[in-house]
Formats: C-alpha cells, sequence, structure tokens
C-alpha cells in the first residue's frame, strides 16, 4: 500500500515538476514593461484620497494583521489582504490591483532603503515619526527621479516611459528592480499631478 | 521708582530661590544627607563670600541710577531720565537717583547677598567635593616630587608558606642538598636586588639632587656626542635614504607588489591581457550581475567573468587586489601544475614571481601572501589538491582543482562562483547561516509557485529576497525571466564580500 502511495506521488511530482518548469515567464522584459505601463495608467486614473486610503490600509495590514517576522509570509499575506481590499471595487478591481502592487512594493521597498539606524534616529528624534519616514521616502524617490531623469532623458509617452523604468532599475546597484520602480512609479505620478500623499 | 542695585540683587535672589527649589537643592532629606560638616563650611563659605560680595560691589551705598515705572501717556522732557524700555503707555525709565529711589538698607543688603552665596554653596558643594578639596592641598604639594619609595613603609613580602613544593624546597635547603631556595625565597630578597632607585633620596639634599641630576644629563650628552654615535647615525640614515630610493626606483618602474598565477585549460577569451592596467582596471570596474556569454568560448568568458566579479569589481566592495597582478595562463595542458611543482625555475622563468620575491627583502609579508599559484581545469571532475614546492628559497604551494564544464544551455554559473572562490582562497565556504536569505529554506514547489502569478509582479519579487542562488539555484535557474530581476545587490553583495574578506586573510600585496 506505501509502496502504491509512493508511486503515486512521484508521478504526481514528475507530472507537476514539467509544469512548474515550463511555466509562463512572468517577469520577462516584455512582461515587465506591460506591467510598467499598465500600473502608470492604474496610477493617473486613481484620485489622490483613493491612493492614500490604499497606502493607509497596506500601512496597517504591515504592522498588524500580517506583520511576520518571516518575509515570505509577510508578503504572501500582503498580496492576499489587497486582493480582498480590491475585490469589493467591482469593476476598477484591476486597476485597485496595480495601485495596491505599486503601494504595497513601495512601502517594503521603504523599510529596506531606510535602514534601522536612520529609522531609529527619525524615531528618537521626531515626535510624529510616521510622516518623518514618509518624508525620507519622497526624499529618496525624488532623488531617484532626478537621477532617471538626467540618465534617460523624456519620454514621449507612457509606453516610453515603461520601457526606460524598466532598463534604468535593472541596472541600479543597491537597490532591487521592484523596489526602483514602485518608487519611480509613485514619484512621477503623484508628484507630476501634485496630489502627493 | 528702585535703585538698580536693589533691583538687581533682589532678582538674581528670586532666580536663585526659584532654580534651587526646582532642582530640589532646599529639599530637607538632601540637606540631611550632606552632613553637617558640609553644612558648616557651606555656611562660612556663604558668610565670607556673601560680605566680600556686599563689600566689592558696594552695595551698602545708595544706588547712583534708578529704575521706574511709567504709564502716562505725555511726554517727558526731563534730562535726568531716559526710556529704558517699553512703549509710550507704558515703559520703565532708568534716570539718576538722588536719593528718592527705594534700596534696601545696608544690613538687609548683606543678608541678600550672603543667602545668594548660601544657595550657590548648597547648589556647588557636597561631600564629594569637600574630599576633593580636602586632598587638593596634598596633590598640589607632592606633584613634582618624585622621592624613591622608603623601604620602610613597603609592605613585606608575604611569605606564603603552602606555595606547593616550598615546603620540600626548604627541608631540602635546610639540610644542604640545595644550595639556594629559588622561587622559594622570600620575596623581599628579589626586591632588594632590584635596580636601585635613581630618582631623589627622601634625605637627600636638594642641591645635591641637582648635581646629580645635571651630572647625568652631561654623560648622556658626552655619550651622544661622541664620533662612533655620529657615525652610527650616519649609518642609519644611509640605510634609511638607501632604502627609500630603492622603493621610489619600484614605484618610478611601476613593479608589481604581487604576483600571482591562475593556470586553466580554457582557451583564451580573446579579450585585453590582465596586465594592461589601462584595459584591466577600467574593464572590472563594473560588470554585469552575472555571466552573459556569447557564441564561441563561453567557458572562458564565463571563468573571465567570475574572477573580476569575485576579485576586481568595485559595485559590491573594494577590490581584492590589482588585476595586473593576477595573471591568467589560458590554454594550458592539464599537467601545468605538476610541472610547475617539478620544475618552478623552469615554468616561472618567464614571470615577476622571482622579482616580486626579491623585492620583499625585509620580509614585511610571508611570501605565500603575495604570490601564489593555482590550476583550474574543466573536464573531469577529481577532488582538489595542493602541491608543495620550493622557488627562490621560499616554500610555496600551488592549488588544483578539476570541475565538470557547464551544461551547454547553462543560464546560471553559481557552481563556477564556488569552485573559484574556494580554489583561490582555500577553506572558503558559504553556507545558510552566512547568508543573507535567512535560514527557514522555502520548499521548491512552494516558490516556484509563488512566482507563477501574473499579478503583482512588483510584490512578488520580495519573495525572491529569501532565495540565495549562491547556495542552491535549484529551479530559479529555469526562470531566465526572474534571473534578470534577481536581487544580486543582495546575494551577491554578500558573497563577494564575504570572499574578499577569507581572501585578503591569506593574499594581499607589498
Amino acid at each position: 500500500m506505501r509502496a502504491l502511495v509512493f508511486g503515486v506521488g512521484l508521478a504526481l511530482a514528475l507530472l507537476g515538476a514539467p509544469r512548474f518548469a515550463a511555466a509562463d515567464a512572468t517577469h520577462g522584459a516584455g512582461e515587465r514593461v506591460a506591467y510598467l505601463e499598465r500600473a502608470l495608467a492604474a496610477l493617473r486614473a486613481t484620485p489622490p484620497a483613493e491612493l492614500q486610503q490604499a497606502t493607509d490600509y497596506a500601512h496597517v495590514l504591515n504592522r498588524s494583521s500580517c506583520a511576520s517576522a518571516v518575509e515570505r509570509l509577510k508578503i504572501e499575506c500582503l498580496m492576499t489582504a489587497s486582493r480582498q481590499y480590491c475585490k469589493k471595487r467591482g469593476s476598477d478591481a484591476q486597476r485597485c490591483a496595480a495601485d495596491m502592487d505599486v503601494v504595497v512594493s513601495r512601502m517594503l521597498g521603504d523599510a529596506q532603503r531606510i535602514s534601522t539606524e536612520q529609522r531609529y534616529q527619525i524615531m528618537t528624534h521626531y515626535k510624529d515619526y510616521r510622516r518623518e519616514l514618509a518624508r525620507e521616502s519622497r526624499r529618496l524617490a525624488g532623488a531617484l527621479a532626478v537621477e532617471f531623469r538626467l540618465q534617460m532623458g523624456d519620454a514621449a509617452n507612457d509606453a516610453e516611459l515603461a520601457r526606460k523604468l524598466d532598463q534604468y532599475c535593472l541596472d541600479q546597484n543597491d537597490m532591487p528592480w521592484q523596489t526602483c520602480a514602485s518608487s519611480l512609479l509613485w514619484f512621477i505620478v503623484t508628484e507630476t499631478s501634485g496630489s502627493a500623499p | 521708582m528702585i535703585g538698580a542695585k536693589t533691583l538687581v540683587t533682589l532678582t538674581l535672589l528670586a532666580l536663585g530661590i526659584v532654580a534651587a527649589a526646582s532642582f530640589g537643592v532646599l529639599a530637607p532629606e538632601r540637606l540631611l544627607a550632606r552632613g553637617w560638616g558640609t553644612l558648616f563650611f557651606v555656611g562660612c563659605f556663604a558668610v565670607v563670600v556673601g560680605t566680600l560680595m556686599f563689600r566689592f560691589w558696594r552695595l551698602g551705598e545708595p544706588s547712583l541710577h534708578y529704575f521706574r515705572w511709567g504709564t502716562q501717556r505725555r511726554h517727558w522732557s526731563s534730562t535726568e531720565e531716559a526710556h529704558f524700555v517699553g512703549g509710550e503707555g507704558r515703559r520703565i525709565t532708568l534716570g539718576d537717583n538722588k536719593g528718592e529711589a527705594f534700596d534696601l538698607g545696608p544690613r538687609v543688603h548683606r543678608m541678600v547677598c550672603v543667602a545668594l552665596a548660601l544657595l550657590l554653596a548648597l547648589a556647588c558643594i557636597d561631600a564629594r567635593s569637600l574630599g576633593l578639596l580636602d586632598r587638593f592641598e596634598e596633590s598640589v604639594t607632592k606633584a613634582g616630587a618624585t622621592y624613591c619609595p622608603d623601604p620602610a613603609t613597603q609592605p613585606p613580602a608575604p611569605a606564603d608558606p603552602n606555595v606547593p613544593g616550598c615546603e620540600l624546597m626548604r627541608r631540602a635547603y635546610a639540610l644542604g642538598y640545595v644550595k639556594s631556595l629559588g622561587e622559594c625565597a622570600p620575596k623581599a630578597e628579589k626586591a632588594a636586588a632590584a635596580a636601585p632607585c635613581t630618582r631623589r633620596q627622601r634625605d637627600e639634599p636638594a642641591l645635591h639632587y641637582a648635581w646629580r641630576l645635571l651630572k647625568g644629563s652631561w654623560g648622556k650628552l658626552s655619550k651622544n656626542a661622541d664620533t662612533a654615535y655620529a657615525h652610527k647615525v650616519q649609518a642609519d640614515f644611509g640605510t634609511g635614504v638607501t632604502r627609500l630610493e630603492h622603493g621610489e626606483s619600484q614605484m618610478l618602474a611601476s613593479a608589481a607588489h604581487a604576483s600571482h598565477h591562475l593556470w586553466t585549460n580554457l582557451p583564451d577569451p580573446g579579450l585585453d591581457p590582465w596586465w594592461r592596467a589601462d584595459s584591466c582596471a577600467e574593464r572590472y570596474r563594473w560588470m554585469g550581475h552575472r555571466p552573459a556569454p556569447t557564441k564561441d568560448k563561453r567557458a572562458s568568458q564565463v571563468l573571465d567573468h567570475v574572477l573580476g566579479q569575485l576579485l576586481f569589481e568595485i559595485r559590491y566592495d573594494s577590490a581584492a587586489g590589482t588585476c595586473r597582478e593576477f595573471h591568467v595562463h589560458w590554454g594550458a595542458p592539464l599537467d601545468a601544475c605538476k610541472r610547475l611543482a617539478a620544475n618552478p625555475a623552469a615554468v616561472l622563468a618567464s614571470t615577476d614571481v622571482r622579482t616580486v620575491i626579491e623585492h620583499d627583502r625585509a620580509g614585511r609579508e610571508p611570501v605565500q601572501r603575495i604570490v601564489s599559484f593555482q590550476c583550474y581545469f574543466e573536464g573531469d571532475t577529481a577532488a582538489p589538491t595542493s602541491t608543495p614546492f620550493t622557488f627562490a628559497g621560499q616554500p610555496l604551494t600551488v592549488g588544483e582543482m578539476h570541475v565538470a564544464p557547464s551544461p551547454p544551455g547553462a543560464t546560471l554559473y553559481t557552481d563556477r562562483y564556488d569552485a573559484l572562490a574556494r580554489l583561490l582562497a582555500p577553506g572558503f565556504h558559504y553556507g545558510a547561516l552566512l547568508s543573507d536569505a535567512g535560514i527557514d529554506s522555502a520548499s521548491s514547489a512552494g516558490m516556484q509557485a509563488a512566482f507563477s502569478g501574473h499579478d503583482y509582479l512588483l510584490t512578488r519579487l520580495y519573495g525572491l529576497d529569501s532565495l540565495d542562488i549562491y547556495l542552491d539555484a535549484g529551479w530559479i535557474g529555469q526562470r531566465p525571466d526572474l534571473l534578470e530581476v534577481y536581487p544580486y545587490e543582495r546575494h551577491l553583495a554578500n558573497y563577494v564580500q564575504l570572499f574578499r574578506r577569507q581572501y585578503a586573510r591569506l593574499r594581499g600585496r607589498l
């Protein structure tokens, strides 16, 4: 009986392995650029108040029900909670998902970019430390956006901007691609429309 | 209208009382804790200092100026008053006092001064301060004393009768079997045998001590002024100058400060020679995160890339060496290392190894740090070996490693990093505890599933932080799309930093 179960399990594993191995590329260059373009469009179409609400929601999740020392667990939890959050949006669910992805990615990226020492300094020196952390995040994003603009130049449309964003973020050597991309997406959309939360 | 002196002293008193009360100086328990002696000293200090304040500031005399509070709206024209502060309706004016202003009487003024000094003393003086003052005289009077210690006041050395073995030794000494007690002798004997004290004796007259100092100085001066000493200084100076000239000539000739060699059976990838400083330093300054070999000679390109990242690229850490001092011998035969160990003089004749060894005449660095030899062969696998040999009178070793070639469609070459790192820095090991991925390893299937979705593309990628391809590449080797956005700045940087730390312990340059 055990041999039969083992055999069935092995067969299922062998059948399943090629499926994963041959899984479609989710983060190829084309997928990345298309996704960044969609995210740009979604962020532009979202009212500032709604973006602020999404940001607050993500931060609350990060500090409460999704707080975990295991990074993968936290990420899965944040994605699941974001899906549930966007499910209530009805027809705007896809736009909401793109927004939430940028918001959550930016939040996770800030946790890496603002070091623990720097975070401690801000928390001890300022009463409203969350506001100061947000300001520091905006400062970092602004510096990155300036460098991006100087290095990559102007973009005629969102498709070209997405392509340049992808290229620029791949060449970064001090932050992951997704941190760079979400930070730039957020800054470019919210700051150029003058509605930074 | 109030006199200026009265106003100042009363203001100071009010401020002093407020400050003392707020800092708890006047709290009863704190006053009691000071002790009666301290309080007596504080009282005396207050009386003396308060009286001095009263006398020197001439507080017994009426004030020369007064301050007046005025609310009249009219413009005054008096020449004896001036506007001090305030506006048109309410102001304070400053005027010459001719006796009409209110002033405290001399006795009251004196009491106020004493009270001020009392508050000051209470705030500053406590039992510890008194102790310091007590020791001040002693430290001042003995600050320059350099007397020899008084033997009479020296505590006698404790004669421990229970020192292991001493009982037998004393018995043997008493019976005449040994002539000395050795370690078991009383400690005072050792003290007596110590060097004589040359400082001033306690009963020595000052003039005699001064004469001794003068005589000693003259003796040292005459010793350092004779011809033998001058010759010695001249010889030392000459040696130093020669060494400097030697170093300068090395620098001007851009002599190598180390010589590290790697033989490989892989063909020359056709890149610029490494020893050209203008090409190699520039080429390895900034490299791609992972090897991206093109058509032919792929293995050589990968080896070149991995070596450059491990040793010279400055993206993640400062370089571990100078590329012009690291020589790769492409297309070497598989017995290159055996030939080297058997006849190093012939194999190394065309290299700068002997020159580098001779540069380090002073032996500042162990030769094994500035000269190293490795062999890296792709083909049949074999256990790594290390063969000792002697060259230029120095014991050296050559490490050899055989690894299997990478599969034709390989996109990830993490096994090359591991092989080369262990070859270049013997003893280097990269494990889960050293990785930045954390020790909670995820199941492979779970991770694959986590990266199969097409939504949340940005957030998903943070999961790659817990996947270190330099520990175990696994399934991600089949996902070139994820390898493009892999967090190399985290894991590769960590790997390179750890390797260079280990490499710096073993290898270096003059």
